[in-house]
Order: C-alpha cells, then structure tokens, then sequence
C-alpha cells in the first residue's frame, strides 16, 4: 500500500530512524517464567530415560495400537502368503515353457 | 595461561556462567536479571507488542540455557548472548512473514510503555512506522536493518551477531539498502 507519511512526521528515513531509535523500552521481567520454564525442563529430562521406556511400552499398550498391530500382521502375512503363490504359479510356468 | 588469566579479567560473568552451566539455576536468573533489559532494548525494535518482546527476551534466555554447555569462555558471554537474541528476532521476522494473519495486518500494535501516553508518543510512532516500512522487506534484510537502523549498530557489527562472512555481510547489506531505497521511494521518504 503506497501511503505518504503523515505531514506531521519525517519524510527523511534518516530522521525516522532516529526518532524511532529514541522510542522508550518497555520494562521486561521474565525471570520468573524463565525459571519456571528451565525446572519443568529439568523435571522432563530427569525423568527423560525412564520416561521414555515407559512411553513407548504405553504406546504398545493403547488401545488403538492392537487393532493397528493386528492390521500390520494381517497385511504382512497377505505379502507372504502372495509371494508364496506367486512363486508356486512361476514354478508351474516355468514347467510348461520347459 | 596469560590469555585464561585475561579473559577471566575481562568477562565479568565468566564465574556466574559456569556455575549455570554447571546446572545452578539461581546463577542464571541472575544473568537473566541483568541482561533482560540489555535484551529488551535489542528485542524491541523488532517486536510490534508487549507480548512479543516478552515472547522474545524469554526465548532468547531459554535457549541461552540449552546452549549453555557449547559456550566457550572465548567469547564474552554478552556478546554470546546478543548473538541469540539477533537470531531470535531473524526468526519472528521469519514467523510474521509466514502468518497468514499477519499479513492480513494494516496497523501494527503501537508501542506500549504506559498505556496513555504511548499513544502519543512519537517516537514510538516512529517506531511503528519504520517497522512498518521493514517489514516490507525479506526476514534477513528486514533483521539486519532493524539492528543498523533502529538499534543503531554497525553493519560489521550487525553481521558478526549473525555469524556470516565479511562477504555474505556486503552483499546482504548491499541488497538491503537497494530494496529499502525502493520501499522508501514507494511511500513518499527520501532515502538520505
């Protein structure tokens, strides 16, 4: 959007950019959050190693992860199964080629 | 040993920061303590509200921490610091960029010291309006002139907080300053 500046303010970039320079800054206190922020960082990578087998086993354990296990072998064993048959009908092929 | 001896001297955080990065958090909220406003002020210039700033001066404290073990007593531990804070504002350059809502923007928050009197201070209506005018600019321009022209750096200075070449920092400057002229030029300002 071209916009003309204000007739009130700078139309030089130099005296723009001084002026906003001089601009107050606002008072910041974020040591409390900080610390807050670095104890529950703490607390999580103390129980990082444990947690982490305990999540993965809960992973295993969900509710949603047996059907999806289940699913898994089901695909797996149908891959096996038609390489089974594929192989059985390649052998029969090569029998009428010979 | 001269040189250890020197920078022991000449870095007045060197004690406090090892025993933070030794895991004393009391040792960091100190250095928090004493450095927020130094990154307020840097964070400032970047942030179109309270909320930001505040987002940003935490950030750049938290990775601080996180960064903690690689900091070598080498480099003083401010400019360490500083060097996290530039990067920190880079990035909200990048994330306002890439917010739809943002871009949807036609007034940007005004600076709020107090509540009246920001307002009608002008010069933080100065500030808004030369963020305004920055943020027409790529993430690394728009950065890199925020640190020259509203924190009042040197180019080589701005450029060694963001880690690049002698080379890469002429050329960024270099592009910077023909695209600003072109916002300038667009918006009515003369470019002196």
């Amino acid at each position: 959007m071209d916009t003309p500046p204000p007739e009130n303010r700078c139309r030089d970039w130099s005296g723009l950019a001084a002026a906003a320079r001089a601009a107050p800054v606002p008072e910041v206190d974020v040591r409390e959050s900080v610390l807050a922020s670095l104890s529950v960082r703490r607390s999580a990578c103390q129980e990082g190693p444990e947690s982490l087998l305990a999540s993965v086993a809960a992973l295993f354990a969900g509710v949603w992860m047996r059907p999806a296990m289940a699913l898994l072998l089901a695909f797996a064993a149908a891959v096996g199964y038609g390489g089974y048959r594929t192989s059985d009908l390649l052998s029969v092929l090569l029998d009428f080629s010979f | 040993m001269q040189r250890a001896a020197n920078e022991t001297m000449t870095d007045p955080d060197l004690e406090q920061v090892l025993r933070a990065r030794s895991g004393d958090t009391e040792a960091f909220g100190d250095l928090v303590g004493k450095y927020q406003p130094l990154l307020a002020a840097m964070l400032h210039r970047f942030a179109v509200s309270h909320a930001d700033l505040e987002d940003m001066v935490q950030e750049s404290f938290i990775k601080a921490w996180k960064a903690l073990p690689g900091w070598h007593p080498d480099l003083p531990f401010v400019h360490w610091l500083k060097r996290i804070a530039v990067r920190t504002g880079l990035e909200y350059c990048r994330k306002r960029k890439r917010s739809p809502l943002v871009a949807m923007e036609i007034i940007p928050e005004p600076s709020t010291v107090d509540g009246d009197s920001a307002s009608t201070d002008p010069a933080s209506e100065a500030l808004d309006e030369a963020r305004r005018l920055l943020s027409e600019l790529p993430a690394e321009e728009q950065a890199l002139l925020t640190l020259v022209h509203l924190n009042g750096m040197t180019m080589a200075e701005a450029a060694s907080h963001f880690g690049w070449t002698r080379a890469k920092a002429k050329i960024k400057a270099f592009r910077a300053r023909l695209a600003l002229r072109k916002i300038l030029t667009r918006h009515g300002y003369s470019a002196s």
